[in-house]
């Protein structure tokens, strides 16, 4: 083999894609070209470092913890599905029933709501300076333009009336696609994040949907160490997050007077 | 359900765990953008689960799943735009002056010194992956992270074997001549 062939398989060759008799004559190459043997094991050093580099990072636990429950919770309905479920109901369809509801309810309870998880997520980017505000005062007209009544431009001027709220700008940020008005502030000194989107986009949080349709007039959820409190105002549902008690929160949200 | 044998939502999640770290980072390095990160992995596996079905047992789970999420992942880079954002390709003429890195004995010097791989810090590493194409960018992140055979990828990717042997050698291509461009600025 030529040092022009065994240069032109350097990739597949490192990454053991070749064929027995193939690797073999690189290998009976470099055994006798030094040039070459040097070229390769420079290969493979970088591509050691780059893949150990570009590999590393941990896994966002709650993402996985949520979705297993969601596929989990799949797997209990289709064990209750089979046709002998009517044993099952002979045998006490109300207790049944108040059983599955008490489990649901327990199960809802200690699931992270999905828009939680959701603003959760880019409240951590806050936190870690990888979110800025965008602008402070008045949304500027170019953006406006973008947000095609799906987001309306008073929802910026949403603020709680609780002392000690202190806004240090607001932006655009997009969730499961759905774009909300991103107000980022400290109160008492925590950051915050006060998000306000439009009610009819609930249909893409559908677990957040149900327990605000539930009445609840706050609803609160935990995502990792990060708490959260949402509440409808008008046509807009105002959602905080912040690293703080459920019952500051709460007070936080519930202050929330809406855009005059 | 037959005697023994575990119900589908206890089997696709014992298939699952293993590979969540390696998905995860694979989507957030493809995606680029980390907030997004979160809605692909929820939409891929999810639709993951739902094709459950038609996954076959003697076929590479890693493998399916890894080819869902880049879906996914291309499907929304395409809704959101993102590609001309996120990407600036190295002009074909400026390729064709990069030098004969093969051939030159101060690049492998370079390559071989533990300093000069230590120095190329992470954020040089996601800078020169800013210069992939999204198809390059696929290839590179299946095999260092995914682990995944070229056969794998041809299939992920829907193209032929070949022109996964060509972008995976000219994503390598333009990450060492990438790399060594940010650790000549640092030595400047």
């Amino acid at each position: 083999m030529r040092c022009h062939e065994a240069r032109n398989l350097i990739g597949p060759y490192l990454d053991s894609e070749l064929d027995a008799k193939t690797s073999f004559e690189i290998e009976q190459h470099l055994e006798t070209c030094a040039d070459c043997a040097r070229a390769f094991e420079a290969e493979r050093a970088l591509d050691t470092r780059l893949f150990a580099a570009l590999g590393r990072g941990e896994k966002t636990a709650e993402i996985w913890q949520e979705l297993e429950a969601q596929i989990s919770s799949a797997n209990l309905w289709s064990r209750l599905k089979p046709a002998r479920r009517w044993k099952l109901a002979l045998l006490g369809a109300s207790s049944m029933v108040s059983a599955a509801l008490l489990a649901m309810f327990i199960l809802l309870g200690r699931r992270p709501l999905d828009l939680a998880v959701a603003v959760a997520k880019d409240h951590r980017a806050y936190l870690a300076g990888a979110m800025a505000p965008e602008f402070a005062g008045p949304v500027p007209d170019e953006l406006a333009r973008t947000f095609n009544d799906r987001l309306d431009v008073r929802a910026f001027s949403t603020r709680p009336s609780i002392a000690d709220f202190r806004t240090e700008g607001a932006r655009v940020c997009h969730l499961s696609g759905v774009p909300v008005a991103w107000i980022l502030g400290r109160y008492q000194g925590i950051p915050v994040s006060l998000i306000v989107l439009k009610k009819a986009e609930l249909v893409h949080f559908p677990s957040a949907k149900r327990r605000i349709e539930s009445g609840e007039p706050v609803i609160c959820s935990r995502a990792g160490l990060l708490q959260f409190a949402a509440r409808v105002v008008g046509d807009q549902v105002v959602c905080a997050v912040a690293e703080t008690s459920k019952s500051h929160l709460e007070a936080l949200v519930a202050s929330v007077r809406g855009p005059g | 359900m037959n005697e023994g044998q575990k119900p589908p939502a206890e089997r696709f999640l014992e298939l699952l765990r293993p590979v969540e770290r390696d998905l995860e980072v694979y989507c957030r390095r493809l995606f680029w953008n980390e907030q997004e990160t979160l809605d692909a992995i929820q939409n891929a596996v999810l639709r993951a689960w739902a094709a459950f079905d038609r996954y076959h047992e003697n076929a590479s789970f890693r493998a399916w799943l890894f080819k869902i999420l880049t879906n996914e992942v291309f499907a929304l880079n395409r809704k959101y735009a993102r590609i001309a954002q996120s990407e600036f390709h190295l002009d074909a003429r400026q390729m064709d002056l990069l030098p004969a890195l093969e051939q030159a004995a101060a690049y492998t010097d370079w390559l071989l010194s533990p300093e000069a791989l230590r120095d190329a810090l992470d954020q040089d590493l996601i800078a020169a992956l800013r210069t992939l194409t999204e198809t390059e960018r696929a290839v590179l992140l299946m095999r260092g992270i995914g682990n995944l055979r070229y056969r794998e990828f041809s299939d992920s990717l829907d193209i032929p074997l070949g022109s996964v042997m060509g972008h995976l050698a000219r994503a390598r291509r333009k990450m060492r001549e990438a790399i060594r461009s940010c650790q000549r600025r640092a030595t400047l």
